[in-house]
């Protein structure tokens, strides 16, 4: 269990304000370049780059002034990043977005709910099966009973098993 | 007397079947991701808020406040119990409130919360009805340069809201209002970073936004730190104040009304500055500070009223202004818009049923909630035993079904797991995501009244022939 502890300090450290300033200074980069694209116009007659121009500036200046003046001395990084949780939800998310139409309300559900389970380490294949079920039986109460969504319950994928 | 009459057309609108049954909806949702540590009220409205196009304006938004005040309950109950601040306005409670519990005064610590909010959140109710006319009708006066001050100064308010450093704040609102200015141009028609997808030029989806850095964020956060913890859920007995707690209790909840319900008008999230601020005060006055942090009934009255008035009063300048206070205001705009609905100083007038239907909603709502969380406390601290593990797949999927049935657009649902991304990265980076989503949402707002501004100096002043000459061209 030790590895999900957060408690314990790890021995990596870093610069939280550092980095966060160059991150911003990135972003900034990218929206600027982006802003110098479209017409800039004057102050009294703005374009369509003035605005986002200003606000690359802006951020770009603060980025980097928390990259100088931020808190410089290190603290504990926050511990492992959570690569294979994320990587598992962001795929059920795109699925969902993908497939929802075409699989319709309760198979989505059910492996949306599965793939999302496993993220948690705490979570085998049959608990993730388990709350995969539940889900999908709470969706169908809560959105298609309930609320009437006007996704199919089977989708068309189905042939004539499909039900709306 | 007109404040009667209006009244009474606020319970005739509150008052019908439907909108009590989905006040109580919204106040027990709101309870219920209050106590669970892990989803707040702004991941849950985002997430309800495209359902609520089915319903009229006065249900949609008698349900979504509901949910909002609601959390500011429900955290209460898991900051004494379990000291982990459900939501981030019961941080304070939990100083006292679980060193109550480890006492075995839990009952007691949640007696107090509760009727202190009730108390709390009816007077600030009351506030509200009296203040919001007057100062709409102040509001109604207002130009584009009025508004455009009042905007910026609600976005450096807002700064208040997050706890770590200025310079982090201001670069988060710098960047939500770079996030805003995606999607077609409003005055030139100019597609702005849209990267050729059709999907942006109406701008990046408000929802998708909201639950990507709310809801995924945090679900990623919690999976390495939320683990399986054995929850001690301490006993709860023993609901009853003395008669001498009563007393103790008095003074701290009167002081912290009247400071939630100033601080809570204050753009930027007054309830968070409200509960700190009720606490530092009650402290001072004490007899013996030295009880606080160990325990002190005061520390946990105080704190509870002022985040509830606050919440209570936070829709002053929503409904006068037509300006967001808080993430769930910003929310709360969005579904006055899909309603159909501009918010500003006009509601009150325009929809007199609708206004005064939200007002003495708010106070039945109140009620329901002491019922809710006195007597049935039980249940709660049942849910709190509730695994989270079980909990974010149920998150995950409910915002999913939500987004998607806005418009049945796959791409609002790819966009949550991109802004899961990006607000994990920035949370990782000690930057809170209060601050940007509050600039997504006034930036659109600011440049529209930056632009207004702008023709009229030029018109006044009679600078800029040039330009006017052009458009007569056209």
């Amino acid at each position: 269990m030790a590895e999900f502890n957060n408690l314990q300090p790890n021995r990596t450290r870093s610069r939280p304000d550092f980095l966060a300033g160059l991150t911003f200074v990135a972003i900034a980069v990218v929206f600027g370049w982006g802003a110098t694209g479209y017409e800039m116009g004057q102050l009294i007659a703005m374009g369509p780059g003035f605005v986002p121009l200003l606000l690359s500036i802006m951020l770009g200046a603060l980025g980097i002034a928390l990259a100088v003046f931020g808190r410089s001395e290190s603290v504990d990084a926050p511990g492992a990043l959570p690569w294979r949780g994320a990587a598992l939800v962001c795929v059920s998310l795109v699925l969902f977005g993908a497939y929802s139409r075409d699989l319709g309300l309760l198979p989505i559900v059910f492996l949306c709910g599965f793939l999302t389970a496993l993220a948690s380490p705490q979570n085998s294949i049959v608990s993730a099966g388990w709350i995969a079920a539940a889900l999908s039986l709470l969706c169908w109460l809560v959105f298609k009973v309930g609320l009437g969504l006007s996704l199919p319950l089977l989708g068309p994928v189905f042939g004539s098993y499909q039900i709306y | 007397m007109e404040l009667l009459s209006h009244l009474a057309l606020g319970f005739e609108t509150a008052f019908t079947i439907q909108n009590l049954l989905w006040c109580f909806v919204g106040v027990l949702l709101g309870t219920l991701v209050g106590v669970l540590p892990g989803i707040g009220p702004t991941a849950t409205i985002a997430m309800l808020l495209p359902i609520t196009f089915t319903f009229s304006p006065v249900t949609a938004l008698i349900m979504l406040a509901g949910i909002y005040y609601g959390a500011q309950y429900g955290g209460s109950t898991t900051a004494i119990l379990i000291n982990l601040p459900g939501e981030s306005s019961s941080a304070v409670t939990a100083i006292d409130g679980y060193q109550m519990a480890r006492k075995g005064r839990a009952g007691r610590a949640l007696a107090t919360a509760a009727l202190g909010s009730f108390f709390a959140g009816s007077f600030a109710t009351l506030v509200l009805a009296v203040a919001a006319p007057p100062l709409a009708r102040v509001a109604l006066n207002f130009g584009a340069a009025e508004y455009f001050s009042l905007l910026v100064l609600g976005l450096l308010v807002s700064i208040s809201l997050a706890h770590g450093s200025v310079l982090k704040a201001l670069a988060m609102i710098a960047l939500g209002l770079l996030l805003g200015t995606i999607g077609q141009d409003v005055t030139s028609g100019t597609p702005r970073y849209t990267m050729g997808y059709q999907e942006l030029f109406g701008g990046v989806n408000f929802v998708s936004l909201a639950v990507g850095v709310f809801g995924v964020a945090e679900i990623f956060k919690n999976l390495q730190s939320l683990s399986d913890r054995e929850v001690g859920v301490s006993r709860v007995t023993n609901l009853w104040l003395t008669g001498k707690d009563l007393r103790r209790i008095a003074m701290p909840v009167l002081r912290g009304t009247g400071l939630g319900s100033v601080l809570g008008i204050l753009p930027g999230g007054g309830h968070v500055l409200a509960s700190f601020a009720s606490y530092a005060a009650e402290k001072r006055l004490s007899k013996n500070p030295q009880e606080f942090g160990h325990g002190a009934i005061e520390g946990v009255a105080g704190p509870e009223s002022a985040n509830n008035a606050a919440a209570q009063t936070s829709f002053i300048p929503l409904l006068t202004l037509g300006i967001p206070a808080h993430p769930v205001m910003a929310l709360i705009i969005g579904a006055f818009i899909l309603q159909g609905i501009t918010p500003g100083p006009t509601v009150i007038e325009d929809q007199p049923a609708l206004f005064w239907g939200i007002i003495v909603s708010m106070w039945i709502g109140n009620i329901m909630l002491v019922i809710l969380n006195l007597p049935l406390i039980g249940l709660w601290v049942k849910m709190l035993t509730i695994p989270y593990r079980v909990l974010f797949p149920a998150i995950v999927v409910f915002a999913s079904i939500g987004c998607y049935s806005i418009d049945g657009n796959p791409f609002d649902v790819y966009a949550i797991a991109v802004f899961g991304v990006l607000g994990y990265v920035l949370i990782r980076l000690g930057c809170e995501p209060a601050p940007l989503l509050l600039g997504f949402v006034l930036g659109p707002l600011l440049e529209h009244f930056a632009v207004r501004w702008n023709h009229l100096t030029s018109h006044k002043c009679g600078k800029n022939k040039g330009l006017e000459r052009r458009r007569e061209r056209m």
